[in-house]
């Protein structure tokens, strides 16, 4: 970009407000390791807020309609199945992500090889968690 | 020491809120205790497995139980209200928008607590 002194002049200032460029710019970036995992970190907390706070209220209304068999018997429903595993996906994800950012707000792994490596260690010990928490614990 | 501030921060001189440090500590302080917790979910998760409604809420009862699931109650949603807060401020750019969808969300936050939290205790006192 040129000096940012020179980009007014000539144009309307109101006009080159409106078209003022505006974060994130997602759409022209080559999508590497760092960028999709730093974005599925924030969207995987904004679902896991949504969701959660379904589960929270569904079982505040469980417990306190008496435990309502029809309230608990949502659970077999074939859409609040699958929304768990997503959901369960999402925690496992977001967690592991979670422990790679305390450690670089610890000072480790800033280097460039050892954070692409850290990324793809997260995707592969969240993706395995996610299998062993249903498989072996539920 | 670098001076970070724009010419346009200057210019404004709003200054800082004193509240960033804060917000970024208690994110953090919460994220340990969310991450600990999970430890106590796998375990419970597995106790409550294949049982009956009945049973899960005689486990539930267990202060063993009961504590880790408040602590992870207020930690979590604690977390997600100053998440959302960053995830908000970051892609909201309408100020009347943003502080009502912020202030919106953390008193939902908050009454999700107080509610879960009034629902653990009362199966408590069952």
């Amino acid at each position: 970009m040129s000096n940012i002194n020179d980009i007014g002049s000539g144009i309307d200032a109101s006009d080159l407000r409106a078209r003022r460029p505006i974060s994130p710019h997602l759409s022209i970036y080559k999508k590497q390791i760092s960028s999709v995992l730093s974005i599925l970190h924030r969207l995987t907390g904004v679902g896991l807020f949504v969701g959660f706070s379904v589960i929270a209220w569904w079982m505040i209304c469980w417990i306190f309609s008496k435990f309502d068999p029809q309230i608990y018997g949502m659970i077999n429903n074939l859409i609040v199945r699958l929304g768990l595993y997503v959901l369960s996906m999402a925690l496992f994800y977001h967690l592991c992500n979670g422990i790679r950012h305390l450690f670089w707000d610890m000072g480790y792994g800033y280097s460039v090889p050892v954070m692409r490596q850290s990324g793809w260690i997260v995707v592969v010990v969240s993706t395995l968690v996610t299998i062993v928490f249903w498989v072996v614990v539920c | 020491m670098l001076d970070f501030r724009t010419d346009l921060a200057k210019a404004k001189g709003n200054g800082s809120a004193k509240s960033g440090m804060h917000h970024w500590l208690m994110q953090r302080i919460t994220a340990v205790i969310i991450a600990l917790c999970v430890i106590w979910v796998f375990y419970f998760v597995h106790s409550i497995s294949k049982k009956s409604p009945s049973d899960i809420v005689l486990i539930l009862q267990k202060p063993y139980n009961a504590i880790p699931l408040m602590m992870l109650i207020i930690s979590s949603f604690y977390h997600a209200a100053l998440g959302m807060q960053v995830v908000i401020e970051d892609y909201v750019s309408n100020l009347c928008m943003r502080y009502g969808l912020i202030i919106s969300i953390k008193i939902f936050s908050y009454v999700t607590i107080l509610a879960s939290v009034s629902a653990v205790v009362y199966l408590m006192v069952l």
